[in-house]
């Protein structure tokens, strides 16, 4: 009978050892990320049997103490599951919350002073200023200085987006790598939790190491995870079974043939397979937005705000006249195309560049809007043949002017030749024609070597002699620019207020707005987006915050609960051991009987 | 609900941060003096902020703009108005000399004196806003009257070397001013043919050469041509008079519409500071009172009050 009272003492007093040690570990991990609070679960032994004289061999039971049967963790997956849900939305709604502010503050403040929107500002009144006084060099100066911020700006806005593109294109291979890092530790978990798992135990911290792992992965990436019989757990993306027991299946970012990294997995045949970015979800499909869509559209919009002005300024530009006459030129370059710099066609944000021609000569900005006449003939002549060249003058003129009249002819004298012909406010074709005469043949060099004469609408040059060699001959008649004329300065800045044409987003259609409306809804929308994206991140936020309070709820360690355990399984402890005292007593007593 | 002790500490962390953060936009909104610093403040205000300082800016250039057309204006009205006492004094001249009692070398004199507003007519005539001739038309960098001279030095021929070109100033969103007055036009150089053969100089010159010749039987003729001169000239000084006149209303206006749109500039942009500030304070209070109830919140456990 003491026997038995002594082992039911003795399994007490292991078995609130045992929960004591439990305790401990609790409040040791009390502020652990990831672990779960754990219980010793205490059975009772099975009963005996213990015939007796009422009992006639019928069992009256007696009970054999206390046994520690398992230690459980307290989790509760299918929270697990809602966290991790919730979790890669946030991780997703997090990068593209970071890159459109990152965006916002490449763009700049609202302020009046400084931003593409007052650069814009600055270039069109550039362009008023010009047309007031254009024949100031400090004007022409100004609208060179305005156009290259403009420039400049529209270059280092273009430049600091793509480098926020290509951040967010390497942190998608960094996240690659941090995922294949996590899923190699979780199949190393699964083969000691196997192990562990056949042989009885319970290995609740490596369950919860593997937890954490699994939560860390929610934010980068959306992993089905299903944990088998074996407690192993077996884990896909995309339909694609990426962790099985210990075999791994690494992701890899693969770069497209823009650069741009897609992110396949290598199921084991050597080839990589593309996935789609939407199954991938979590942090890795909100950098492939950010980078894809939200950046880039707004680089794309820059790039249709350069090309669309760029264009409606050349094409002004090209029909104007500069102070020396120069017309037909671009104001606005590609400024990467160094074999062609003046090719105009596909400007963009990141090559524009004001004509280098109009750098070095300001001169040549086409703030007038032309010239009464000017006409060029050019004739390649054979040798031996008689230089004939014939200037058909078009039409009369309206103003009075000098027209700049240059002959170009191989053995001519003082080759080419240029002279100013005065012609005023009425004069007809045909009087044009007869001053331009006039003027050549009172011109020694030229009047030695041709014969001019005018047939009412046409002024022919006929050689004297016939070529030496074979050559070019050239006749041109330019009106010469007012300098006081700024119309078509005046036009170019009036572009400011026009509905320009820009092309939309998805490339069919346009867009007409005015060139500082098309950039400030540029900038609103960014605001919205910006704004919702931040939004979106504090919701879900909130939302993650609150399911991992629920977790916490259910595995958390409370210092309160743990320490009413510990004076509880203390009380138990002191009372077994009292009992062990007290049956000690009374063997002695027993013996005392026996030996008395 | 199982509180722990973790999931409070947590909570007072995530609250305390949401504080400051709080705190921190209503700080950077008092300093500033900016309710709205980045488009994602106000999406909609930041379009309209935008739009308004263009306008404003465009309103600053037009108002220059305006300026500079006054300048031109002024410059054009005062040699106008010398111009026209020129010619008064040509008037006095001719009618001092067609009456018939001044002998030869009166005549001689009254001829000497009309060469010489002669010469300050074409100095007139050449008349320089800053840089620019301004009777030119848009050859502004020659001068619009260029003359010929004999031996002596006397003017015997004038030309106009300017065009007929216009120059416009903008002083409105797309209405323009042509703030020049044309020399062709004013000079009658050209010879305008519905008011008879009026060439300013030519007839001035005919005068003179009639004075130093002592021929005096066609100064009477002259004194209407001089008359049909002399009105042109102040018809065009009118022109002139007329664009200042609107100008002064259109700068009047100018100086208006900015001022309400840098009000709603302000509107938009500018923080209300009575607001902020009483904002500000609530945030505060607020954010000093989760700190204390954490502090009290934070320490206790059962462990304070078990004895071993």
């Amino acid at each position: 009978m003491s026997d038995l009272g002594l082992s039911i003492a003795v399994s007490a007093l292991i078995a609130q050892q045992d929960s004591l040690n439990v305790t401990s570990q609790n409040i040791a991990n009390a502020n652990t990320t990831g672990y779960s609070r754990e219980q010793a679960e205490e059975v009772t032994n099975p009963s005996i049997p213990v015939p007796g004289l009422n009992s006639s061999g019928s069992p009256g039971q007696f009970g054999t103490g206390v046994d520690v049967q398992a230690v459980t963790r307290t989790r509760d997956q299918f929270l697990d599951t809602q966290y991790r849900q919730q979790n890669l939305l946030l991780g997703e709604s997090q990068q593209q919350s970071d890159a459109l502010s990152q965006v916002e503050t490449i763009f700049g403040a609202t302020s009046s002073t400084t931003g593409l929107n007052s650069d814009l500002d600055s270039f069109w009144q550039a362009w008023n200023t010009l047309s007031q006084e254009p024949e100031n060099l400090p004007e022409r100066t100004t609208v060179v200085e305005t156009a290259t911020t403009l420039t400049d700006d529209l270059q280092g806005t273009q430049s600091q987006l793509t480098t926020l593109q290509s951040n967010l294109n390497s942190d998608i291979g960094l996240d690659v790598s941090h995922i294949n890092d996590d899923l190699q530790q979780v199949a190393n978990l699964n083969v000691t939790i196997q192990s562990a798992t056949v042989a009885g135990l319970s290995p609740n911290d490596l369950l919860d190491q593997r937890d954490n792992l699994l939560d860390d992965l929610s934010t980068y990436v959306n992993v089905k995870t299903v944990i088998n019989s074996d407690n192993t757990a077996t884990l896909s993306i995309g339909g694609a079974t990426v962790v099985e027991g210990s075999s791994v299946a690494q992701l890899a970012a693969i770069p497209d043939s823009s650069g741009n990294n897609q992110v396949g997995i290598d199921l084991g045949n050597g080839n990589s397979d593309i996935m789609q970015w939407s199954t991938l979800g979590g942090a890795l499909y909100g950098l492939q937005q950010a980078r894809d869509v939200g950046v880039q559209g707004y680089v794309n919009g820059l790039n249709q705000l350069a090309s669309t002005v760029a264009g409606a300024v050349n094409s002004l530009h090209e029909t104007g006249y500069g102070l020396d006459g120069t017309t037909g030129i671009p104001f606005f370059v590609n400024g990467s195309d160094a074999s062609n710099p003046e090719d105009p066609n596909n400007i963009t944000a990141a090559n524009i560049a004001v004509n280098p021609n109009i750098v070095n000569n300001p001169q040549q900005i086409a703030a007038s809007s032309g010239v009464t006449q000017s006409t060029t003939t050019t004739q390649g002549v054979a040798s031996g043949t008689a230089q004939v060249e014939t200037l058909a003058i078009e039409s009369g003129v309206s103003e009075n002017e000098a027209l700049k009249v240059v002959v170009t002819a191989a053995g001519m004298t003082n080759s080419p030749k240029t002279l100013s012909v005065a012609v005023s406010s009425g004069d007809s074709a045909a009087t044009v024609a007869g001053k331009i005469q006039t003027a050549l043949s009172g011109d020694s060099d030229v009047s030695t070597f041709f014969n001019v004469t005018n047939n009412g609408s046409d002024v022919v040059l006929t050689a004297n002699t016939p070529a030496a060699n074979d050559s070019t001959m050239n006749v041109s008649v330019d009106g010469l620019v007012a300098p006081g004329d700024g119309s078509n300065a005046l036009s170019i800045f009036n572009l400011n207020s026009q509905n320009l044409n820009f092309p939309t987003g998805s490339g069919t259609g346009t867009i007409s707005d005015t060139a500082s409306n098309f950039y400030g809804s540029m900038i609103s929308d960014l605001g919205v987006a910006s704004s919702q994206a931040g939004n979106d991140v504090t919701n879900q936020n909130t939302l993650v915050t609150s399911l991992n309070n629920s977790r916490q709820s259910v595995s958390g360690v409370s210092l309160d609960e743990e320490m009413t355990n510990m004076v509880q399984e203390q009380s138990a402890y002191e009372a077994a051991a009292k009992l062990v005292n007290v049956i000690a007593s009374m063997m002695q007593t027993v013996i005392n009987m026996v030996g008395g | 609900m199982r509180i722990t002790q973790s999931m409070m500490a947590n909570n007072v962390l995530n609250n305390l941060s949401n504080d400051l953060q709080s705190m921190q936009t209503a700080e950077n909104q008092l300093s500033t003096g900016l309710a709205v610093t980045k488009p994602s403040d106000n999406p909609l205000a930041t379009s309209q902020i935008m739009s308004l300082n263009t306008s404003i800016s465009m309103q600053g250039m037009y108002y220059s703009n305006m300026q500079s057309a006054s300048s031109f204006l002024s410059t054009t009205d005062s040699a106008l108005t010398d111009t026209v006492s020129s010619l008064q004094q040509v008037q006095s001249l001719v009618t001092e000399g067609a009456n018939g009692t001044e002998n030869s070398t009166d005549l001689q004199t009254l001829g000497g004196q009309v060469n010489q507003i002669i010469s300050e007519l074409v100095q007139t005539g050449n008349a320089i806003n800053g840089s620019q001739y301004v009777f030119g038309g848009t050859q502004t960098t020659t001068p619009p009257l260029a003359t010929t001279t004999d031996a002596d030095g006397n003017i015997t021929a004038v030309t106009y070397q300017g065009n007929s070109g216009q120059i416009n100033y903008e002083v409105a969103q797309g209405v323009q001013m042509p703030v020049n007055t044309n020399g062709a036009d004013l000079f009658q150089v050209t010879g305008n043919t519905s008011m008879g053969n009026t060439n300013m100089f030519n007839t001035l010159i005919t005068i003179k050469n009639d004075m130093e010749n002592d021929d005096t039987t066609d100064l009477s003729s002259m004194l209407s041509q001089i008359d049909d001169i002399t009105t042109n000239v102040e018809s065009q000084q009118a022109a002139v008079g007329a664009k200042e006149d609107r100008l002064n209303t259109a700068m009047t206006r100018n100086q208006n519409d900015n001022t309400t749109m840098t009000t709603a500039l302000s509107n938009l942009q500018d923080v209300d500071i009575d607001q902020a500030s009483v904002e500000f304070s609530e945030k505060s209070n607020v954010y000093q009172a989760a700190l204390e109830t954490a502090a009290k919140v934070m320490t206790p456990t059962l462990v304070d009050y078990l004895t071993t």
